[in-house]
């Protein structure tokens, strides 16, 4: 069931894409509206100042719009989407001269502040964020993007740079690592 | 079903999940993984850990996109790329070599007359680096040692003239340091082209030259400067005398081998002696009387020529006794030697 309903919402995007591409400015908007959520966290999880965040987005979107306008193959607009969003972030902190890989300015960024609502924060999470901490940058970088970000594997291909092969092993990977460190922590609690 | 990898299998069950199905309908859809409960158990933890949703307002994005979108602009209307594009006519009607090239012209062009201006300068002033760095250029490009130890001397007499000009123009104690900088320079310089100028008769005669015009005006600024400055010129001067007085004798000694050659050279005449003998009287009282001696010069080649013995050699000791002449001090020490 959800399967049909995750091939109608591809479909409608396509047909969105294909009708921004020619000139419709009102399917343009009805797709911001669909990607405005993953792209804007996207940005503000990396851009800390409010501002600077929505400009940002919104010069996302309007290059889309510009590629939109001139004939071009898209093979997946969500990963496409994604690597313009992308370019312009690490364009962003070239130009300020920051660094120029996502998962270093993501360290400088104190990410995790920007992401976690630590508020809200159970026990149970607290213990997996420690874990998660014990990762390689790799499986941290999928497992946030994926988890945290609540992104698809395309998106995060486009992101990291990585086949979604490669992304489902790390994934993997990473998920039995977590698995074991959480067993060992909740053995001596099960014995006493 | 079951020949799936693991990592496509728990991939397949988190899709799922995330789009609504429970983890016991994955559990059901993979029968045969029964490592799969646990990491799904890990995946919902993961999920749960609650994330803030960044402070972006989806209207004012939006706003911001529409308006650009209704001007017509594309993209980040603020960013260089754009800023380019907004001059299109200019951009094709100058290429980026050509713009390059102007601007190569342009700093050449500033370069050249800067260092145009700074020949002028002074030490402690503001392009009188220039003026120095242009000597060191000029003195790189000049590949022969001769004419490199002529650069040298010419720059030797800079000193002279540097120093000279700040002591009548601003003689105060606050130049004193200054002063005494083109005065160590100068003596310095005097040295290196002294020991420069061996076995080279024009060259000695240079340096001859020079330090008889440094004798004329550090003699005079000894009187005008004071402490330090003093005992700096007092040196150069010494130097000078010095190296006036070697430089003449060292002359003086090629001049005296000089007939020897010459006379092997033609056996049956000797017109160098028969030259020396007649100009050295005439140039003596003043050293002004170059033409002459340059006559006398060429006369000599062509006896030389006549007498079948156009060696090169003997030429070219010949050339510098005649211009030695042009120093009085000189001409009184070879006829002393005489």
């Amino acid at each position: 069931m959800s399967q049909t309903l995750e091939n109608r919402k591809n479909s409608r995007i396509k047909a969105l894409v294909a009708e921004s591409g020619a000139g419709d400015k009102n399917a343009y908007e009805a797709l911001y509206h669909e990607y405005f959520p993953k792209i804007s966290r996207f940005v503000g999880y990396r851009i800390n100042d409010k501002e600077t965040a929505e400009d940002l987005t919104a010069e996302i979107f309007l290059k889309i719009w510009e590629n939109l306008q001139t004939p071009t193959q898209i093979d997946s607009f969500n990963s496409w989407i994604f690597t313009v969003a992308r370019n312009k972030i690490i364009d962003y902190y070239r130009t300020k001269k920051v660094t120029s890989n996502l998962f270093e300015l993501e360290n400088q960024l104190e990410y995790e502040d920007n992401i976690i609502n630590a508020i809200d924060l159970d026990i149970a999470s607290r213990k997996c964020l420690r874990h998660l901490d014990k990762l390689s940058a790799d499986q941290q970088e999928i497992i946030r993007l994926k988890f945290f970000e609540d992104l698809e594997n395309d998106e995060i291909g486009a992101i990291t740079d990585k086949s979604p092969g490669t992304i489902r092993v790390i994934q993997h990977r990473a998920i039995i690592a977590l698995k074991k460190y959480l067993k060992e922590e909740d053995s001596p609690a099960n014995v006493q | 079903m079951f020949n799936k990898k693991t990592d496509q299998i728990l991939d397949e069950a988190i899709h799922y999940l995330r789009h609504g199905a429970g983890v016991s309908d994955c559990l059901k859809k993979y029968p045969g993984a029964k490592w799969l409960k646990t990491s799904l158990t890990v995946v919902e933890r993961l999920s749960s850990i609650p994330t803030k949703t960044p402070n972006i307002d989806e209207k004012t994005v939006w706003n911001k996109i529409s308006l650009n979108l209704a001007v017509g602009q594309t993209a980040a209307s603020q960013t260089s790329a754009a800023k380019q594009q907004t001059m299109p006519g200019f951009r094709l009607a100058l290429p980026r070599g050509v713009f390059a090239f102007i601007t190569l012209v342009t700093i050449l062009g500033l370069l050249n007359t800067t260092a145009v201006a700074a020949q002028n300068s002074l030490p402690g002033e503001t392009l009188y680096p220039i003026k120095r760095t242009v000597e060191k250029i000029q003195l790189t490009l000049t590949i022969d040692e001769v004419k490199k130890t002529e650069v040298r001397i010419q720059h030797a007499e800079n000193r002279l003239t540097e120093a000279q000009a700040i002591v009548e123009q601003n003689n105060s104690p606050a130049n004193a340091k200054t002063i005494t900088q083109t005065i160590v320079e100068l003596k310095d310089a005097t040295a290196q082209v002294a020991g420069e100028a061996n076995e080279n008769k024009n060259l000695l005669q240079k340096v001859v030259e020079l330090t008889g015009k440094q004798e004329t005006v550090l003699a005079d600024m000894e009187s005008k400067v004071q402490g330090d400055t003093k005992k700096a010129v007092t040196e150069a001067l010494g130097k000078a005398f010095e190296t006036n007085t070697v430089a003449a004798q060292t002359l003086a000694g090629l001049e005296k081998d000089k007939p020897t050659t010459t006379t092997a050279a033609t056996s049956t005449t000797s017109p160098s002696a028969l030259i020396n003998t007649s100009s050295t009287p005439e140039a003596a009282p003043n050293g002004e009387k170059l033409e002459p001696s340059q006559k006398q010069n060429t006369s000599t080649n062509q006896l030389l020529k006549k007498l079948g013995s156009p060696e090169s050699t003997s030429t070219e000791l010949l050339q510098p006794a005649d211009s030695n002449l042009l120093d009085s001090s000189t001409s009184t020490i070879i006829l002393e030697l005489r």
